[in-house]
């Protein structure tokens, strides 16, 4: 294995180099995405932001994978991942049932569409170098499956004559794997020689040919390998289908659809390759034709599911680095500041806090119980430190509340009825961004700001490994301390804003956005009566709203909106926001958009969901334009 | 396969003059000079040398304009650019003829597809009729533009019928590393990808078995870039090209030194691959690129060849020399591609103070087509 130094380092499938070591590092989670039944034939689209899994999925399917997986089905690592795969009907104790053809797309498609020839030509060249390549792959595959060598033993190959194009067929009941494979090769250095030609391209197609013609090749039983069906099924998986053109994807689509293939079809993209329409109905649009996996909106559905498969995984990362013996990641990162290094500077600020509290409520009555209460003289140091924030909390809340209400005496049955786990959670917070303190550590808070991507987690948790990594080459002690996580867990955040720019089209705009959305988010946190508890982490349109940004004719009309909806749908297609779609609120239905976690500790916002503030199309074309100017410092 | 620049024709400094003095001082000839806008203070340098020291020729400049949009971070260059085309008006006014030819970079959809925009500036040899030489400036064009644009140029200059006399085709390049060193790729593309016309030669499924072999000019600064572009091919041999000999003797061990992880413990790359080129002489890569090629290929011909895969992230004067093997290997029919990732735009590093710099730049000229090869 590569890089075995820090293995969180190796982050997509196709750089883990041995089939035994991706296996090793396979989370069995991830199969929580593809459910309890069998494989549908239902063609499937896999869509996520870069990292979210894709590959990693579709790469355990392929015969070498699986292969391994079966000749190692004892070991402790491997162990779940067979019964699981067992259960769906990809593995069994006599060996793999499973044919996977995975067939990465390259940008070499995209380039067709861009060739100096009339758009039905363009089309046939497409299909034609997705049927040669489809071939190939399944007879690489079938040879891959049976542990013969290719193309040294395509002669044991048999396809079935009526899956074929009837000019390839001939009269034989049965053609070779060598025939397929030739007409395969040809019909690729066609469309290959179109691609790269200096001069024009005049080249003649296979007149036969009809759009994904070698998927019948694949249907059960038309793959023979020694007169035996190579496998009891066959499943095709496209993956990178974001490189394919607009046009090419959408003909593609259609042409899955019209063939009512029983071949299983997944196809696998990135949420870039969606248009704006797409992004904003993303959630919505399980159709009949085909099902969708939107890989983090699976996640957002099941987070604790998704923090177990992450310290799965991150576990499995451990354990497999040569450099230090780590069982588990988890007991290595301190989850408290209650060890004695604080308690000096606990001691500061619960002496302050006291003074400036006592200070502010000298002299009203109302609150003099509250003073007296033992919360505020029980618990640990930082215990009592945080009772203190949510008693100023609280005393701000009821000062706003005081001016419609009798001037009452509170005592500590109020203090109860209004403090619950929420307000100490926002004083924790208070505290910490008051006076500086560490925030953003412990595995929990780790996961959380993974914003259920796991390339996200593992880029994060790589980092904080480094340290385990550089702390065990020199001796030191291997736990990391809370103000050191957060300094690196910071340090990841500014990392991602930084970002933004490479990764976002029309960058500018998308970077005030989020800018706005976080400054906003920040201003509403940190209101001294923290109205929002634990804080606001993102904004909600209508839905009717959402409804108009994906309505050309209005867009056409209202260009500050089409921007809108523009810088909304790649913050989507990015995940720097994580959409939620009618979500029901004050009697109404809202899309919401969370800040991906991982922006949140740049403006120290809290990681938790279920803050949020409803804008109108028109506020937020201010803040695509000019940003969002705080009240109070227009002038 | 016949090398065909075994012997070549390039020249920079005093000789340069005397070849350009040879060939261009006497026979009235009809120039076509391609070149690119943009802000890179070497931009006029090349047409300034033809039009003052000859100024008898008949000239068309061919300009290309880079349609970037309106989110490229160039864009803040502006008036760099602005100042290089009041000055490229102020040197052809009456004294040559300018086209401008439009690049685009951006697809409606979002693709990029300036390479292949490149490609088909020029589509048949009748566009390029009549010129007796045609010079190809590449100063102020990037790789992924003057890679497709030369080979397709070359081309067509071989395709000319052979009634007629033979064009002649240089490439000229101002060579400046305190220049190059100055603009900094900004916002590197999350992919790399091939270049247009030498693409396929890496992607071929019928071929998917046949061992890959990478093989990349290095230069300094580029660790990202060469990571992308690793990540693309996905290689089976690396054959990194570093260069030496070289003005600084010790360029190469300080290449090493800056990618030594990077080349050792990710890329798995073996210390005796490594080749060694000129750094001043394209054509001695060209020459070190196709032998290394042609010889994985006769050694791996058991498992039915190789593929090969060529990309450079050094200065340009070498690039050329990649290129050169790119097209010669491409023509002889083997499995090869050109890797390439582009950035967003370029920023420049103390801006202020760049033109001055223009004056320790040095021309050099590369014949690679014409009357000196019948």
């Amino acid at each position: 294995m590569r890089e075995s130094r820090n293995p969180f380092r190796l982050r997509a499938a196709e750089n883990i180099d041995t089939d035994l070591s991706f296996l090793r590092l396979f989370g069995p989670g991830m199969l929580d995405m593809l459910g309890d039944e069998e494989l549908s034939s239902r063609p499937l689209i896999i869509r996520s932001a870069a990292g979210g899994g894709k590959t990693t999925l579709l790469r355990l399917l392929t015969p070498q994978v699986l292969l391994s997986l079966y000749e190692n089905r004892g070991l402790d690592e491997t162990k779940e991942v067979f019964h699981r795969l067992s259960d769906l009907g990809v593995v069994a104790e006599s060996g793999p049932k499973l044919l996977g053809v995975l067939l990465p797309c390259t940008r070499n498609y995209a380039v067709l569409d861009d060739l100096s020839v009339d758009a039905p030509r363009k089309d046939r060249l497409f299909f034609a170098l997705l049927s040669a390549r489809i071939s190939l792959a399944a007879l690489q595959a079938s040879l891959e499956l049976h542990k013969l060598t290719y193309p040294r033993d395509l002669q044991r190959i048999g396809i079935r004559a009526a899956a074929l194009p009837p000019t390839l067929a001939g009269t034989d009941e049965v053609v070779s794997g060598e025939h397929v494979q030739k007409w395969a090769t040809e019909l690729e250095g066609v469309v290959a020689d179109a691609i790269d030609s200096f001069e024009p391209w005049d080249g003649v197609l296979p007149a036969s040919l009809e759009p994904l013609t070698s998927l019948e090749l694949l249907k059960s039983g038309n793959l023979l390998i020694d007169g035996e069906p190579v496998a009891s099924g066959t499943i095709l998986m496209l993956d990178n289908v974001q490189f394919l053109t607009r046009r090419q994807r959408s003909n593609l689509f259609r042409a899955l659809a019209e063939l009512r293939s029983s071949v299983a079809v997944w196809l696998a993209e990135r949420l870039e390759a969606l248009v704006t329409d797409e992004l904003l109905g993303s959630g919505t649009q399980q159709g009949r034709d085909y099902e969708i996996l939107w890989i983090e909106e699976f996640w957002r559905g099941k987070r604790p599911r998704f923090e177990k498969l992450s310290h799965n995984i991150a576990d499995r990362r451990a354990n497999a680095s040569v450099e230090v013996e780590v069982g588990s990641l988890s007991p290595l990162l301190e989850v408290s500041l209650d060890a004695t290094d604080w308690t000096g500077r606990y001691e500061d600020l619960l002496a302050g806090l006291r003074e400036r509290v006592t200070r502010e409520i000298a002299g009203q009555a109302r609150f003099s119980e509250w003073l007296t209460m033992p919360e505020l003289t029980s618990g640990s140091l930082r215990e009592r430190v945080i009772t203190w924030r949510a008693l100023e909390i609280l005393i701000h809340r009821e000062r706003k509340r005081a001016q419609q209400q009798f001037d009452f005496v509170l005592g500590a049955e109020e203090f109860d009825e209004r403090s619950d786990s929420q307000i100490r959670t926002t004083a924790e917070l208070f505290v910490a961004q008051e006076f500086k303190l560490p925030y953003y550590f412990g595995p929990s808070k780790l996961v959380s700001l993974a914003s259920c991507n796991m390339e996200q987690f593992l880029w994060i948790a790589g980092d904080i490994f480094e340290e385990i990594v550089s702390a065990a080459l020199v001796r030191k002690p291997l736990r990391i301390a809370p103000e050191r996580q957060d300094t690196l867990l910071r340090k990841a955040s500014e990392n991602l804003w930084q970002e933004i720019p490479r990764r976002a089209r029309h960058s500018e705009k998308v970077v005030r956005f989020l800018d706005s959305v976080a400054r906003f988010s920040h201003s509403m946190t940190f209101l001294p009566n923290a109205p929002y508890d634990p804080g606001v982490t993102g904004i909600a349109i209508s839905m009717a709203d959402r409804g108009r940004l994906m309505d050309q004719a209005y867009l056409a009309e209202r260009p500050h909106h089409a921007q809108v909806a523009q810088v909304i749908g790649e913050s989507i297609a990015n995940n720097f926001v994580e959409p939620i779609l009618d979500y029901k609120c004050k009697g109404e239905h809202w899309m919401v958009l969370y800040l991906n976690r991982l922006l949140c500790p740049k403006h120290w916002l809290p990681l938790q969901y279920g803050g949020f503030k409803e804008k109108t199309l028109d506020e937020l074309a201010r803040w695509v334009s000019s940003g969002f100017v705080a009240a109070g410092t227009l002038l | 396969m016949q090398m065909r620049w075994t012997n070549y024709v390039m020249a920079s400094g005093g000789e340069l003059n005397d070849l350009l003095k040879a060939h261009f001082g006497d026979s009235k000839r009809m120039v076509c000079f391609m070149m690119g806008r943009g802000f890179d203070p070497r931009m006029n340098l090349g047409l300034s040398t033809f039009l003052n020291s000859y100024p008898q020729h008949t000239y068309r400049a061919v300009v290309l304009e880079f349609a970037e949009g309106p989110n490229s971070p160039s864009n803040r260059y502006a008036r760099l650019v602005e100042e290089n085309s009041e000055e490229l008006f102020g040197l052809t006014k009456e004294r040559a003829e300018v086209v401008s030819k439009e690049v685009t970079v951006w697809s409606p959809d979002g693709r990029r597809i300036g390479s292949r925009s490149a490609a088909n500036l020029f589509k048949e040899t009748e566009e390029l009729k009549g010129y007796t030489d045609i010079i190809v400036d590449i100063s102020s064009l990037p790789r992924s533009i003057f890679y497709p644009l030369l080979a397709k140029v070359l081309y067509l200059t071989e395709r000319q019928p052979s009634s007629e006399k033979r064009q002649n085709l240089f490439v000229v390049v101002s060579e400046n590393s305190a220049i190059d060193q100055r603009i900094v790729d900004e916002g590197v593309d999350e992919e790399a990808d091939y270049v247009d016309l030498f693409r396929s030669g890496a992607d071929r499924m019928a071929s998917a078995r046949h061992p890959k072999v990478w093989v990349p000019i290095l230069g300094e600064g580029q660790a990202l870039q060469l990571r992308r572009i690793h990540d693309l091919v996905g290689p089976d041999e690396i054959c990194p090209v570093l260069p030496s000999p070289s003005l600084v003797p010790r360029r190469a061990d300080t290449l090493i030194e800056e990618y030594h992880g990077l080349l050792f413990d990710q890329m798995r790359a073996e210390p005796q691959n490594f080749i060694y080129a000129s750094e001043r002489n394209p054509f001695e890569v060209y020459r070190q690129m196709c032998r290394t090629i042609l010889h994985y290929n006769q050694v791996l011909e058991p498992l039915g060849g190789c593929r090969a895969v060529i990309s450079s992230v050094s200065s340009k004067l070498l690039s050329v020399g990649g290129l050169l093997a790119a097209y010669e290997l491409k023509r002889a029919k083997l499995d090869i591609a050109i890797a390439h990732v582009e950035a967003q735009g370029y920023s420049i590093v103390e801006e202020g103070t760049i033109r001055g710099l223009v004056e320790k730049s040095s021309l050099f000229a590369l014949w690679l087509a014409g009357e000196c090869y019948e």
